[in-house]
């Protein structure tokens, strides 16, 4: 490639090559050789190619190899994070108040016990609803709450102490919440077992955890989500039409999402959108238990989109079977998908 | 030689939706370009100009900042405040030099301050904030003691006994706990305690005579 670098070339008057810096650097030089560097550096003007030198340095001689996708989300985690405490301070309840330092100790303690609670036998603490696949159901909890759980979930709330203090639940699975605004303010809290925790005031939001992940959905209202996770730890506050994706305790946030689509498991309904057979797959597999082997890695790209009503498995598979035009043999919980011939 | 500059991308129009990896820019620009393209994607988006600076320098300034520090943890926990700070308080906007220079600048004297506090006397901590030289570039004198700094802990380092230097790296380096160091060695924990605070006496020495070169030089660059 044909270069001019008239820059460059200023610096060309003291010869000074790129390896004697770098044994200077290193500490490998004469004391004159070391005098004459000094300086070259003590030239103003060569500062720059200084610092060039170091980069270039650095770079061929490593002493670290940090994880830069980690790093970089940690950076944006505290932007976010500093953008909520903006958003939090300015509220007079969360100013901490002398006259009210009980209260600290109270709710420190109560916290306590809520661990202890937490690290207790489960089935005495909690009661447990559970679906089986296939199945939707929503409850009521006693304070007006209205809570959808979806195929192949469970959800434990307190036997003891619930809306006395807080409302605390465990989620694994997906469920739509639609919290009851108490007179007292109560947060209500999910948590979920990758950690997370969702604080909400009155709101209604939609929770999924499973092995792949979790993703919280809002409708209405304001929620703030916590990472509990040892390695990576954050809150977001989220506003309507947020879909948050949560993977490893790094938060993934889309904006002014329909949010509709994410509920239509409550109607037995599968929206998809450009939707792939693979990721079909998936949701087959948490929804009814049933486990699609697609034969070739082509046929698991392809995409449908479209809405489909389906009570069971067979109901979705008779219509992918037609939209994709493929085969479909069921043997039991799995489902084999060829190419027609 | 005029000619051939016009091969040079030195138009904007040439990245078109920014689309290109660092790695490409690497490629396909000079030095001067890439930062007049990182300084008008600072314009448009910051966040996005930060992550383009970001990628080109987290590593070497990670690399860098852990020769003052020997800590892996504390070396890109520096950094990562380096790059917040540089969005969170719009840094970007005050920088006249080029961005390398500003950040390797600022990752010495962030470097320097961790010394200060966690090697320094207890005095020492109170004048470091006025010189700051986050601002103001470091003067080549204050890039000489900055060397010197980082190559009197390095000899130091090398000067301990093999065991001494080994169990320091593991725990200060790696970031192990005493306990799992004292498994790996098949030595007791007191035993690692002990290579501990040996070579932490030794590095805390040696680093606070080199700070107090440092800081003389500092203050005498403020003053004059």
């Amino acid at each position: 490639m044909f270069r001019v670098l008239p820059l460059k070339d200023k610096h060309m008057r003291l010869q000074l090559s790129k390896n004697s810096l770098f044994n200077f650097f290193s500490g490998h030089v004469t004391p004159l050789q070391k005098k004459l560097i000094e300086e070259w550096i003590e030239d103003k003007d060569n500062t720059e190619s200084y610092y060039e030198r170091l980069e270039e340095w650095e770079r061929e001689h490593p002493q670290v190899a940090p994880d830069m996708e980690k790093a970089w989300q940690h950076i944006l985690l505290r932007l976010k994070n500093k953008e909520i405490t903006d958003v939090w301070t300015p509220l007079p309840d969360r100013k901490p108040s002398s006259q009210f330092q009980w209260i600290r100790y109270a709710a420190a303690a109560a916290a306590l016990l809520g661990v202890i609670l937490y690290s207790g036998r489960d089935f005495i603490h909690y009661k447990t609803y559970k679906t089986a696949f296939g199945e939707v159901r929503t409850l009521s909890l006693s304070d007006g709450s209205k809570i959808t759980l979806n195929a192949n979930s469970s959800l434990q709330v307190p036997r003891f102490g619930f809306g006395s203090g807080t409302r605390e639940v465990r989620l694994r699975g997906e469920a739509e919440f639609s919290v009851a605004h108490t007179r007292s303010e109560q947060t209500f809290l999910v948590h979920t077992p990758d950690h997370l925790e969702v604080e909400v005031l009155s709101t209604e939001f939609i929770v999924y955890s499973r092995d792949r992940g979790s993703k919280v959905v809002l409708r209405k209202g304001k929620i703030l989500l916590r990472s509990l996770q040892d390695t990576v730890r954050g809150t977001m506050v989220i506003k309507p039409g947020d879909v948050v994706t949560i993977r490893n305790g790094i938060f993934n946030l889309r904006e002014k999402q329909p949010t509709q689509i994410h509920s239509a498991w409550k109607e037995h309904r599968f929206v998809f959108n450009h939707t792939s057979l693979q990721e079909i797959a998936f949701q087959l597999e948490e929804r009814f238990g049933v486990k699609m082997q697609i034969a070739d890695a082509v046929l698991a790209e392809r995409e449908v989109t479209g809405t489909y009503e389906a009570n069971d498995a067979r109901d979705l598979l008779d219509v992918l079977a037609k939209v994709l035009n493929v085969e479909m043999k069921q043997t039991g919980k799995r489902v084999d998908v060829m190419n027609s011939r | 030689m005029e000619h051939e500059y016009k091969f040079e991308p030195s138009d904007h129009s040439v990245f078109p939706g920014m689309r290109m990896t660092n790695h490409e820019i690497a490629q396909t620009v000079s030095w001067d370009d890439k930062e007049k393209f990182i300084r008008k994607t600072f314009d448009d988006d910051p966040q996005k100009g930060c992550e383009l600076l970001f990628k080109q320098y987290y590593q070497p300034l990670c690399s860098h900042v852990v020769r003052f520090v020997y800590s892996r943890e504390i070396a890109e926990d520096i950094v990562g405040d380096i790059f917040y700070s540089l969005l969170e308080k719009q840094l970007y906007l005050q920088i006249a030099s080029s961005y390398r220079a500003y950040l390797f600048a600022a990752a010495r004297n962030r470097s320097l301050k961790h010394l200060r506090k966690e090697f320094g006397r207890g005095q020492d901590a109170r004048d470091v904030e006025s010189l700051s030289c986050e601002n103001g570039m470091p003067s080549p004198q204050q890039i000489l003691v900055y060397d010197e700094l980082f190559k009197k802990i390095e000899r130091t380092i090398q000067s301990l006994a093999p065991r001494n230097q080994t169990v320091f790296l593991m725990n200060r380096f790696e970031g192990k706990k005493y306990q799992q160091i004292a498994t790996e060695l098949n030595i007791s924990v007191k035993a690692v305690e002990a290579h501990i605070s040996k070579a932490l006496h030794v590095l805390r020495k040696a680093v606070r005579d080199q700070i107090t070169v440092v800081l003389l030089v500092l203050l005498f660059q403020e003053l004059g």
